[in-house]
């Protein structure tokens, strides 16, 4: 049987009340079938090495998206960093946390930011009725079509790697960042959304839509294939047609009413009656 | 153990996040192109574009000198003009425009491809599908570059 | 402050328009060699005929427009976004100050 192979690991800590300056640390871990991913390595040094080192994680399946940080120097999700990958050429695995963050500790960043910037572009749908949209009275219609405008950017899972890479939000702390200016293109093409005009206010600035020049690293990094970029320079397209007045493809929602004259299929069997009372 | 998640509770929330470690770079994130092609240009439009404007405003400043005279210009031509400077420029010109002709298509959001579902393993349709636009506008700066100094060329050469 | 969608409109219209004239410029001088003895001469004839004139007036503007807002955004990415009217006093006084001097020297030889 071939030896194990050991794994250095460089890892970033910073301990926030020892007032000291940030260190690199350095540990060995072996891969074996429970070690294959950075994520796996990272809980290896937790229960094994040291049980100080402090790091985010939840679902282990890139779902959650809270263990970004720089792996190797480019922004990843730890569960889906691979060590294998990692490491053909070398031996090492630097580990650092995400730019662009303040650092709570090790490598677990402050995402408020994040957040913040997110809700400011109003990531929800708005409809002009709002007694409609609370208390519907029937259902809203969209094509396929529609969907594929914004399916890409609903896949976006906040984990902040696009924020983190890019250059703009580094200098620019105003700037709504790609995350949620990939949102706000993706509730601004839905057709049941009527706030585009609501959210150009925030959108059409300086550190809004227009604080992106395009230099692509939110999608060169993110780990679901969103593409923000794309998003951000549809929106750009989007407003100048708006402001311009030659945005053709708006709808209007289209409310259908509810189909109360339903008919079950014979064929398929009636749901078992409930076994519990109701409340 | 309790000792120690008492002492930890007892600061205040304004007191914890002064210790936070600032790991933002500032504008030094513009000079440093990482993980894709489009951040080094982006970087090359930034400084060319500052470095642009400065020479804009000497180029001003010095044709403004030719309202003083003729023998007041040609003392200055012949004391500081150095052609290399404006071979420099002209290359800087020549890649700043070019590469501006793709920032005017693609921020218009032309060439960067519709939104689709992605599929893994993710390549993203916006740095893909103007790769080819972003090499070809680069050689026609090659070119560009090469026919801005050719003056110089056979100057040196000569 | 909604409408700043205008400056990166003008931004995109002046920098493709911006390409043409800086080709122009530049086929004056490619080509020619270097010669510094005849070049007041040329200068002179050059900016005497109104239509030139007329294109440098149109290509200052046009050089100045985009050089400024693209010096705006870089100041003000710069200081973080904190500091944006400051930023943009600065950069209309200087655009001022070099239109002002660039508009003497074209038209100096014009009315001459």
């Amino acid at each position: 049987m071939a030896e194990k192979r050991v794994i250095k690991f460089r890892i970033w800590r910073y301990d926030p009340d020892s007032n000291g300056k940030p260190t690199y640390k350095e540990y060995d871990v072996p891969l074996s079938s429970k070690v294959t991913t950075v994520l796996e390595a990272l809980d290896y040094i937790k229960a094994n090495l040291d049980h100080t080192l402090s790091f985010r994680a939840s679902c282990r399946m890139a779902i959650c998206g809270s263990d970004g940080m720089i792996i190797n120097g480019k922004p990843m999700l730890a569960c889906q960093a691979r060590i294998d990958d990692l490491t053909k050429n070398t031996n090492v695995i630097e580990i650092r946390p995400m730019e662009n963050y303040k650092v709570i500790r090790d490598v677990v960043p402050d995402l408020t930011p994040l957040f913040e910037k997110h809700k400011k572009v109003k990531p929800y749908l708005m409809y002009k009725d709002e007694k409609e949209q609370f208390n519907p009275t029937g259902e809203f219609i969209q094509s396929r079509e529609e969907l594929d405008l914004f399916n890409q950017f609903t896949y976006c899972i906040k984990c902040g790697l696009c924020y983190s890479a890019c250059p703009v939000v580094a200098a620019d702390e105003e700037f709504l960042g790609p995350q949620a200016l990939a949102q706000a293109f993706r509730y601004c093409v839905d057709s049941r959304d009527q706030g585009l005009e609501e959210r150009l206010k925030i959108l059409d600035d300086k550190h809004g839509v227009w604080g992106c020049h395009f230099s692509g690293s939110c999608s060169a990094v993110c780990p679901k294939g969103v593409d923000p970029a794309q998003g951000i320079q549809l929106l750009k397209q989007l407003i100048i047609a708006y402001r311009l007045g030659v945005r053709k493809v708006k709808h209007e929602p289209v409310v259908k009413p509810l189909n109360t004259e339903f008919k079950p299929n014979p064929k398929i069997p009636l749901a078992p009656p409930f076994t519990a009372k109701k409340a | 153990m309790v000792c120690l998640s008492y002492q930890s509770q007892n600061k205040s929330e304004e007191e914890k996040k002064k210790k936070w470690y600032n790991n933002i770079p500032g504008f030094k994130a513009w000079l440093s192109p990482k993980y894709n092609s489009e951040r080094l240009m982006f970087t090359i439009q930034r400084v060319t574009g500052f470095i642009l404007v400065l020479y804009i405003y000497v180029h001003i400043i010095i044709t403004g000198l030719t309202t003083l005279g003729q023998s007041t210009w040609n003392y200055f031509l012949s004391h500081y003009d150095l052609p290399i400077f404006e071979v420099i420029i002209a290359m800087i010109v020549g890649i700043h425009g070019l590469n501006g002709i793709r920032l005017i298509i693609t921020e218009l959001g032309y060439s960067i491809g519709k939104p689709a579902v992605p599929e893994y393993p993710y390549k993203p349709k916006s740095l893909t599908k103007q790769k080819m636009l972003m090499y070809a506008l680069m050689i026609v700066a090659a070119i560009f570059i090469i026919v801005a100094a050719w003056d110089y060329i056979v100057f040196l050469v000569r | 402050m909604a409408g700043e969608w205008k400056f990166w409109f003008l931004q995109f219209v002046t920098g493709a328009i911006l390409v043409a004239l800086v080709l122009t410029h530049l086929s004056l001088f490619i080509g020619n060699g270097y010669h510094i003895d005849n070049s007041y001469n040329e200068i002179q004839a050059h900016l005497s005929s109104p239509a030139w004139a007329a294109f440098y007036i149109i290509f200052l503007t046009i050089v100045l427009y985009h050089s400024h807002n693209g010096l705006r955004n870089i100041l003000s990415e710069w200081t973080g976004g904190h500091h944006d009217k400051l930023v943009t006093a600065i950069v209309i006084v200087l655009g001022v100050v070099f239109w002002i001097i660039g508009m003497h020297t074209i038209l100096y030889f014009l009315v001459r």
